[in-house]
């Protein structure tokens, strides 16, 4: 092999690792409407068009919802696209996108996070996407720009398999991530082409050749005898919640085999073998909790964190059985509506042990969460082991004390 | 070339948005990845709008493993602009104090045309200061005004500090921006790297380092969490324009020519004005004429490109001062509510 085909080692933000990501999987259609922190992605691709080391067009229309639906369009007709956005553009565009799953049409959006409004913000946090929760839809949560590389190009695989063809959000956190710079290990044409086949549309999935009459049919059945509209949700709820794990899984482990690099499938766990309080968060979260954990180990607190990969399917089995017999359970939650606290609630009603689940709400809207307030949180989590009754269940973390 | 370059590295990057600090910051990682092979790690703070407020890039270099998060103890602090040594002194703005006015020593590089001992430091600081007049030098070459004074602060860092190595950083800046844009950016870092002055060993005023908050005297948060109110009620303004530094920022301000302004009340400068800040006024003029909030205002020039009846134009704020010493007369204070009263005609 020559130097020019191993993969290189190159300074690259979220937002450009996420680009690279979608050129490395041969987008044909790459969809753009500008705001930020997600535009990047869009320009960066234009960029590569430009320089030709990508062959696409690109789709720019008057607002987010149109370029969904040519994002739909592209991939109903056999076109492998690209599109990120957050936010504001992500809810004007709720319709299609609520639409995109229940169609089994496999498009992967990318977002970099920001907060919703109002008040007007453009800083950081998870709620623009924990509101798709309940639609369906498989989500990524990134920590930082390789994993992002890395995940994106999953993604395709896992969304156009046959029997998933489900749509993909791949997140990371606005500004920390997407604006951030770290050296990140660009793969090879050769390696993803290894990883990644073409996108080969359904047989009588194409847009063209679609039967209309059918597809049509149940608007006036409605849920009635002969219609098929409930049989058709609860195909795609098993297939997320059931399927997906495995395919999720699949991709993962073929990633590692041909790139070598791993993010531990639907979970990662950091030392929780024998930890007494585990702390949960999603994306960079779990950096702040890694922190806090290494600190309270200097200590001799035994403190384990799980990094959630991915919100939808939700990992309640890999997550009871890194939990094993931790008396206490901890979420970091990236928004106001404390998501991640009620799913681990609910994953870990019937663990046996059942271990106290608290949940705390931080760092909204891009305010500073250090790991010293990720350790004042744990010291919390610790109170809760000899008087549960003592600690609130669910609180938020406002104030905050610099590293 | 000096052996610091290799030690581990904290750098603040502090500007107003449109300087260029994002991109420089990317550019100063990929010089000390390149050239020492350390671990890089960059991040951005964010300002609210597109021009106008103040962004902090932050980079980490180190040998070893880097975690995120802002550098609260940096050992090189760059500022684009030096008002936000002010804004870092009237603590106006939480994240420009803390990534400046934390800074106890180490290298600080201003852009200004004064010499470093003629800075006002607000706080206490020992050690290198220097300063460079970049928005002349960067808007002598690229012509552009505001001008982008990312890479030229570049060129005056590495004169000051040397921890990489100028040639090599500049064949990454032209590798970024191809063609005319990355020779005129090249000749402004080196021209700046001439021109810099630089004065060791400088002992700042001393005043109280901000710390976070001691526990202890944390507020009730429902006490500051009012509902949101978009129309504040001493002014009628919108809310989130408070603070801003629009006004400091700009350097032009609309004036209209009051004897061709002649839409009456369709005025196209009116509906184009981003920061809705510009109005067709009548009440005491002998006909009508566009006048923009000064406190609002940032000087993009759109309303003077749009204006049908080419009422309207850029005029330099400074020279207006200078030349008008009852200058605030060019604008008037707007009334801004969403009742329909005023004195809009």
């Amino acid at each position: 092999m020559t130097t020019a085909e191993q993969a290189k080692t190159v300074i690259r933000t979220g937002n450009q690792a996420a680009a690279d990501g979608a050129r490395l999987a041969r987008v044909g259609v790459v969809c753009f409407f500008p705001i930020g922190p997600s535009d990047e992605v869009g320009e960066h691709l234009v960029d590569m068009i430009n320089s030709g080391e990508l062959d696409a067009r690109v789709i720019d229309l008057e607002n987010e919802r149109s370029v969904v639906n040519a994002q739909i369009t592209a991939t109903q007709s056999g076109v492998r696209s690209t599109f990120s956005t957050n936010s504001e553009g992500l809810v004007f565009a709720y319709q299609p996108l609520i639409w995109s799953p229940y169609a089994r049409v496999p498009i992967v959006v990318g977002v970099a996070h920001r907060s919703l409004e109002p008040p007007t913000n453009i800083q950081t946090d998870d709620h623009d996407t924990i509101i798709f929760r309940d639609s369906h839809w498989i989500q990524f949560y990134c920590e930082n720009a390789q994993e992002v590389l890395d995940t994106m190009i999953q993604a395709y695989w896992v969304a156009e398999r046959h029997d998933i063809q489900l749509p993909v959000f791949v997140t990371w956190p606005g500004w920390e991530v997407s604006h951030a710079a770290m050296p990140v290990e660009v793969p090879t044409q050769e390696q993803v082409d290894e990883f990644l086949p073409p996108y080969e549309l359904l047989p009588g999935r194409d847009l063209l050749t679609l039967d209309m009459e059918e597809f049509y049919s149940n608007a006036s059945r409605g849920g009635g005898e002969g219609a098929s509209y409930i049989e058709q949700r609860y195909a795609i709820d098993h297939t997320l919640n059931v399927d997906a794990k495995q395919a999720i899984l699949e991709a993962h482990e073929r990633y590692v085999e041909v790139m070598g690099r791993g993010y531990g499938g639907l979970i990662e766990s950091y030392m929780t073998e024998d930890a007494e309080v585990i702390l949960v968060g999603l994306a960079n979260m779990a950096t702040r909790a890694r922190q806090a954990a290494d600190a309270m180990r200097e200590q001799g607190k035994r403190v384990g964190v799980i990094k959630v990969r991915t919100l939808r399917p939700f990992p309640s089995e890999a997550i009871a059985e890194a939990v094993g017999n931790a008396r206490v359970v901890m979420a970091f939650d990236r928004n106001p509506v404390h998501t991640l606290y009620h799913e681990l609630r609910s994953a870990l009603y019937s663990h046996p042990g059942r271990p106290a689940v608290l949940g705390r709400v931080v760092a909204l809207a891009g305010r500073n969460f250090s790991s010293r307030d990720a350790e004042e949180l744990v010291d919390e989590a610790f109170a809760a082991i000899d008087d549960p009754a003592a600690v609130d269940e669910l609180s938020w973390r406002m104030e905050t004390v610099a590293d | 070339m000096s052996n610091d370059g290799a030690k581990d590295r904290e750098i603040n990057l502090v500007c107003m948005s449109g300087q260029g600090s994002v991109q420089t910051v990317q550019l100063l990682a990929r010089a000390f990845f390149e050239q020492h092979g350390m671990r890089v790690r960059t991040q951005v703070a964010p300002g609210g709008r597109p021009k106008s407020s103040p962004v902090v890039s932050y980079l980490k270099a180190s040998a070893g493993p880097i975690a995120g998060g802002p550098n609260f103890h940096p050992n090189d602090v760059l500022l684009f602009w030096s008002g936000l040594l002010r804004i870092a002194a009237n603590k106006t703005h939480p994240t420009v104090t803390d990534a400046i006015a934390r800074q106890r020593d180490g290298n600080l590089i201003v852009n200004s045309r004064l010499a470093p001992n003629e800075l006002e430091l607000p706080y206490k600081f020992n050690g290198t200061v220097a300063t460079v007049d970049a928005d002349s030098i960067t808007n002598e070459i690229l012509r552009r005004d505001p001008p982008p004074v990312g890479v030229t602060m570049a060129g005056a860092y590495i004169a000051v500090t040397e921890v990489v190595e100028l040639d090599r950083f500049l064949a990454l800046v032209k590798e970024r921006f191809p063609g005319r844009l990355g020779e005129q950016n090249v000749e402004a870092a080196r021209r700046a790297y001439d021109e810099v002055q630089i004065e060791r060993e400088v002992v700042g005023a001393s005043q109280e380092i901000p710390q976070p908050r001691p526990p202890e005297d944390r507020v009730d948060p429902l006490s500051r969490a009012p509902l949101p109110v978009l129309i504040s009620e001493d002014k009628g303004r919108p809310r989130g324009y408070r603070g801003g530094a629009a006004n400091i920022w700009r350097t032009k301000i609309p004036v209209s020519d009051d004897q061709l302004c002649g839409c009456a009340s369709m005025c196209i400068s009116e509906v184009m004005c981003p920061d809705n800040t510009g109005f067709i006024v009548r009440k005491g003029l002998p006909h009508q004429g566009y006048r923009v909030d000064v406190d609002l205002c940032r000087g993009c020039g759109i309303c003077a490109e749009v204006c049908v009846y080419d009422a309207l134009s850029m005029a330099n704020e400074e020279e207006l001062m200078r030349t008008n010493p009852t200058y605030e007369g060019i604008t008037v204070e707007p009334f801004m509510n969403f009742s329909g009263e005023g004195d809009r005609s």
